[in-house]
């Protein structure tokens, strides 16, 4: 980004917001096939996890047959060690995976994307203040947190949100500042202020187009992250709680049975490696949605 | 036990007390059908003479954190402490019976007062002489205050220990405990140091009698152990060298064992089963000593009743909860584990069964014939306590009357915090082998026992008790004990589930390693030796 | 510059003050405390000897006293004995901390020298198959749970080629080759999704760079290909990709407590674990300070580095 950048904001044909959102899917799909492919991936993800009641064969937690058992007709991702269907199991798992992910990285969107915009608009002492206080965030190991709030709010999913969500936070922060930082000392910007533009308009008008790239990268690298802190936590037995179990926990139980029933870590392995490309690619094609210079061509 | 005069000191080959042995290595092998084969080589005269010399890398789970002999502090100490510390007694690794170790005899020379004659010409592994002194300041050491030894309470009856003269000890007790020489030889509690040393530089500087010494020690990586050239049992042991590496990942241990890494590590039995295709291991099975149970609070209304508990005992399916939990390394188990020494009620005759019908029909009596719902509290789903899993095939179970059970999986800490203020409905756990089955009868069942939360309280089962506690005959004793278990376990105060087989994998040229019960100690490892 | 760096001393001491107040609370509120741990569940500890225990590590005092009594004690540099082993925290500390530094370091430096050339290949490329190929790999790496790769590395290292580095861990300075045996696997592992991030990193704000009117003009004005990636847009494409590593080095941390595990490697991840664990504080405390400072440290740097890349970013 340089001085003789024109702010990609700005720049924008003012027409091109005015088009039908059904083109701009076809629009998405042809031009952008991977980023179409991670969103068809998320939204069926969404509706797995919304719909698991019905999907789910049988209940995920009832001891259904022999443990270990194998892929069968019945059962067609095999049993678990404890008799427990797979398949059910990885169903009701997305509901929590993305639960957990989407809340904890919502959260620290709405923080951390706020405080580190305001840092790298505003400098001085509020960028010091803030950033040091992100530091500070982020110099806490997730499972001390994760324990020290299971002493506060008892063990409940809410504490590993917010454990994910307090660790996810600085990273987005830091991301949102230093692009702020080098827009705030462009001459648009300055000329916007000097033609009587406040704060606020400049940050929305001005700022954020410019940050939203990098910022929604992180983002759907953030929930794609959630998901995989999620996963660390549960192999420290500090992950969700039942009733039903996250991927993370299976996979985290299910390394154990390697070679025994291998399925049993690779099907939560696959799920939450497809989520997390799912989440990356349609971060990917959102990011090349929202840049005009895709957009013009 | 008494008066043990005579130095019965065991030997490689020794096959003492076979028919419990046999039982326990039945239990393992019955329970692991076709798992992998076992070593025979410690058993009887038909073993090769061994070698001496050689390395062995032994893949332990947890750092010992500390070694000091007189406030065991962390479980993961017990085995490491055991070949660098020993006492006036101890157990024979094959038949758990009460046998002398640095006192050669004892002797109650009244109820309260008992007097050891020590082992004369036994070194320290700084080559200082072992004598009265050191018994004495090591006993005193444990049992102040200021140490702050867990298991202190265990020794309440000692009065004051006095040196009588270079070689004799005697101890003048409070009130008359017979139990003593047993609660020594458990040595999870008291080893004996040099009077001289700083006790302060124990806890990393061990110095000890035992048949290895400490030569380096990397927090949270490993500890290595040197044959201690000046030990009192001569030839003894036969390995130069234990490099004992810390590795609380199973899937790790799996690998060096694959690799030929490691030559020795305890395994699960899904890891056995993981390993069972590997021509170079083997694998030794053994009973321990440690009861996983299902505890029941009296603040929760329905756990009064006696029918409630009895319905819920007749409707656990203990064989599916060890197969399902623990791959099938299990066996049931009452109030004491059987296979220590003659105190437990053999498995054959534990009065488990499964039957819906009668528990129906208790839990109606009771006025719960629409059940009811409750809290369990257990560690997370991947420890390997194998808590989780099985209050979860319990919580299934029961079902079946009509109770739900929601199982809450808390941290270790957490956990931990729960069980120490009873503050829990319903909870899973598991009660250690102890010094003697007193200390674990009268916590449990007596009504002033600490570790009493359903406030069980049988008039009978407590004059049993007190009765045991000052009763000086072994045998009469052991009858007490068995009584005791009995009512116990007619009454229900907690779900007895099982106690777990331990299975130790090994490469082949590990030769003369045999399981002892009860602790998961490795005393054999004295008598192990390489064959490559 | 100089009052830059004064001010930021100052923020670091503060913030690092910050951290040792929140980690005494943090720690202090899990519930159970070092001798709850002590007791374990058999309950054969008498009260008197929990009280005589309370009252020699200090936890009878209030907590406001006991953190007094620690930060005196920390800034003449004691920073205290392990409740558990009764050994110096500085002396456990000073064999673990390289221990993880040089994995970290090893990881991180593993993912720059592949995700650096990879993203920029990938822009460079942007749309072909090879550009596809690259990010496929590195988003692979990236949505892989690094503890499951661990796994399954030395499962099948193990299983398949019957090696596996020496049991017992060798520092650096003791045997340099058997050491970066042992910290192969264990720095790909971690460095893995750091490689995946780093690169994707770059190549986004590549593509970015490469799309602007001055790299066009360079272009233009006949300069080479290799002398335009190399003299404007790699290094325009840096502050994004400074700012990410930055951001990493606190996650490579986190990674390394469960790689460090599964590897055997005795760095503060596993001490740390551990001190959790058994409630041991002044354990705790030491250590996430040890890595709060060291975190700092590199975000200050990371924030000098702006400048010396980009001379438009004043010190704020």
């Amino acid at each position: 980004m340089s001085v003789h950048d024109v702010p990609r904001g700005a720049a924008a044909p003012a027409a091109s917001g005015r088009r039908s959102r059904g083109t701009a899917l076809v629009r998405l799909a042809t031009r952008h096939p991977v980023g179409a492919l991670g969103a068809a991936v998320v939204a069926t993800l969404v509706l797995v996890a919304a719909f698991a009641g019905y999907l789910s064969p049988v209940d995920p937690n009832a001891q259904v047959g022999a443990r270990l058992s194998p892929p069968s007709v019945d059962h067609l991702l095999g049993l678990d060690q404890l008799g427990r269907d797979v398949l059910s199991r990885l169903i009701f798992g997305a509901r929590v995976s993305l639960l957990v992910s989407a809340t904890s990285v919502g959260l620290s969107l709405l923080v951390g994307g706020g405080l580190g915009l305001i840092a790298g608009y505003h400098g001085g002492a509020a960028d010091q203040g803030i950033m040091r206080a992100m530091d500070l965030m982020f110099t806490v190991p997730s499972f001390v947190l994760a324990i020290a709030l299971t002493g506060i709010l008892g063990p409940s999913l809410p504490n590993v949100i917010v454990a994910i969500a307090i660790v996810t936070t600085p990273t987005i922060a830091r991301v949102a500042r230093a692009p702020a930082l080098t827009v705030r000392e462009t001459e648009f910007v300055s000329n916007a202020r000097a033609a009587g533009a406040g704060d606020l308009r400049i940050l929305w008008r001005h700022v954020l187009p410019n940050v939203a790239g990098p910022i929604i990268v992180q983002v759907t690298a953030c929930i794609a992250d959630a998901i995989l802190i999620e996963a660390g936590l549960s192999f420290l037995g500090l992950g969700v709680q039942p009733p039903y179990a996250s991927w993370g926990n299976m996979l985290g139980t299910g390394r154990s049975y390697i070679g025994l029933a291998t399925g049993l870590s690779v099907f939560p392995g696959a799920a939450i490696m497809l989520a997390v490309l799912g989440f990356n690619f349609a971060g990917d094609g959102l990011r090349d949605m929202l840049d005009p210079r895709w957009r013009r061509t | 036990m008494g008066k043990r005069g005579e130095a019965n000191v065991w030997q490689p080959g020794t096959a003492r007390g076979v028919t419990r042995r046999q039982w326990l290595k039945l239990a393992g092998a019955a329970a692991l059908l076709g798992a992998g084969a076992r070593s025979r080589a410690a058993w009887g005269a038909t073993a090769p003479a061994p070698k001496r010399g050689g390395t062995l890398n032994w893949a332990e789970v947890d750092d010992p954190i500390s070694l000091d002999p007189h406030n065991r502090i962390n479980d993961s100490a017990t085995v490491l402490e055991r070949m660098l510390y020993q006492n006036f007694t101890r157990l024979n690794p094959r038949t758990m019976a009460v046998e002398p170790s640095l006192a050669m005899k004892w002797e109650y020379t009244k109820s309260t007062e008992l007097v050891w004659t020590l082992r004369p010409g036994v070194q320290f592994h700084n080559g200082r002489a072992f004598t009265a002194e050191d018994a004495k300041w090591s006993v005193d050491r444990s049992l102040d205050p200021k140490t702050a030894n867990p298991f202190a309470s265990w020794y309440a009856a000692i009065d004051k220990t006095e040196v009588v003269s270079r070689y004799v000890v005697r101890m003048t007790l409070k009130q008359p405990d017979p139990t003593l020489p047993g609660k020594f030889a458990t040595n999870r509690v008291i080893g004996f140091a040099p009077a001289d040393v700083d006790p302060k530089t124990l806890a990393s500087k061990p110095v000890g009698t035992g048949p290895y010494r400490l030569a380096e020690w990397v927090p949270n990586d490993h500890v290595i152990l040197v044959r201690n050239e000046r030990y009192w049992e001569r030839g003894l042991p036969y390995i130069d060298t234990l490099n004992v590496k810390f590795i609380t990942q199973e899937d790790t241990r799996i690998a060096g064992l694959s690799a030929g890494a490691i030559d020795f590590s305890i395994m699960s039995a899904d890891g056995a089963k993981r390993l069972a295709g590997n021509a170079n291991l083997k694998f030794v099975r053994g009973v321990n000593g440690v009861f996983t149970v299902i505890k029941m609070n009296k603040r929760f209304a329905p756990f009064r009743d006696k029918r409630v508990r009895q319905a819920m005992d007749l409707s656990v399916d203990r064989q599916e909860i060890i197969d399902k939990a623990l791959g099938g390394a299990g066996v049931i188990t009452g109030p004491v584990v059987y296979g220590w020494e003659d105190y437990g009620i053999p498995p054959q005759q534990l009065p488990f069964k499964v039957d819906l019908d009668r528990a129906r029909k208790l839990m109606a009596e009771a006025g719960y014939a629409n059940g009811f719902a409750v809290t369990g509290i257990s560690l997370p789903e991947g420890h390997p306590s194998a808590f989780y899993p099985s209050l979860a095939v319990a919580a299934d179970n029961w079902k079946r009357i009509g109770i739900t059970v929601k199982v809450q999986q808390l941290e270790l800490g957490a956990w931990l915090n729960k069980n120490n203020t009873l503050d829990y409905d319903m909870f899973i756990g598991n009660r250690g082998f102890r010094g003697d089955p007193i200390d674990v009868l009268y916590p449990f069942y007596h009504p002033k026992g600490s570790d009493n939360p359903l406030g069980y309280a049988n008039s009978q089962v407590q004059r049993w008790i007190e009765q045991a506690m000052v009763e000086p005959d072994r045998i009469k004793r052991r009858n007490l004990y068995l009584a005791i278990q009995r009512q116990v376990l007619a009454d229900v105060p907690w779900i007895f589930l099982w106690a777990p087989v331990q299975i130790d994998a090994m490469q082949k040229h590990v030769m003369g390693y045999d399981h002892v019960p009860f602790d998961s100690f490795k005393d054999l490892m004295w008598t192990t030796w390489l064959d490559k | 510059m100089r009052a830059f760096l004064a001010r930021r001393l100052i923020a670091t001491v503060a913030t690092g003050l910050a951290v040792s107040v929140l980690v005494f609370l943090l720690i202090r509120l899990a519930p159970g405390d070092a001798v709850t741990m002590w007791i374990g569940q058999e309950g054969t500890m008498t009260p008197e000897v929990r009280d005589t225990l309370r009252k020699m590590f200090g936890l009878s005092d209030p907590v406001a006293v006991q953190y007094l009594h620690w930060l005196g004690d920390a800034a003449r540099g004691d920073l205290g004995y392990s409740f558990r082993s009764r050994l110096p925290v500085v002396a456990l500390l000073g064999t673990a901390l390289p221990v993880t530094l040089e994995l970290a370091a090893l990881a991180m430096l593993l993912a720059i020298v592949t995700a650096l050339p990879l993203g920029v290949f990938s822009a460079v490329k942007h749309g072909t198959p090879a550009d596809a190929t690259a990010r496929l790999l590195g988003l692979l790496g990236f949505s892989m749970p690094s503890f499951w790769l661990a796994v399954l590395m030395i499962l099948a290292s193990a299983t398949y080629f019957k090696w596996l580095p020496a049991l017992i861990y060798v520092g650096l300075a003791k045997n340099p080759i058997e050491n970066l045996k042992q910290m192969l696997m264990p720095a790909v592992s971690l460095g893995l999704p750091l490689m995946a991030v780093l690169m994707r990193m770059t190549r986004s704000t590549m593509l970015d760079v490469l799309g602007q009117d001055y790299v066009r003009t360079a272009r233009a004005k006949g300069a080479g290909e290799s002398a335009v990636l190399a003299r404007h847009a790699l290094k325009n494409a840096l502050i994004p990709v400074v700012t990410v590593m930055g951001i990493q080095l606190g996650r490579l941390l986190g990674g390394a407590v469960i790689i460090e595990q599964i590897f055997g490697v005795p760095g503060v991840g596993t001490a740390l674990v551990a001190a959790i664990t058994q409630r041991d504080y002044p354990m705790v405390q030491a250590t996430v300070l040890a890595l709060g400072l060291l975190f700092i440290a590199v975000q200050f740097f990371v924030d000098i580095s702006y400048a010396a890349i980009d001379p438009r970013v004043r010190y704020g």
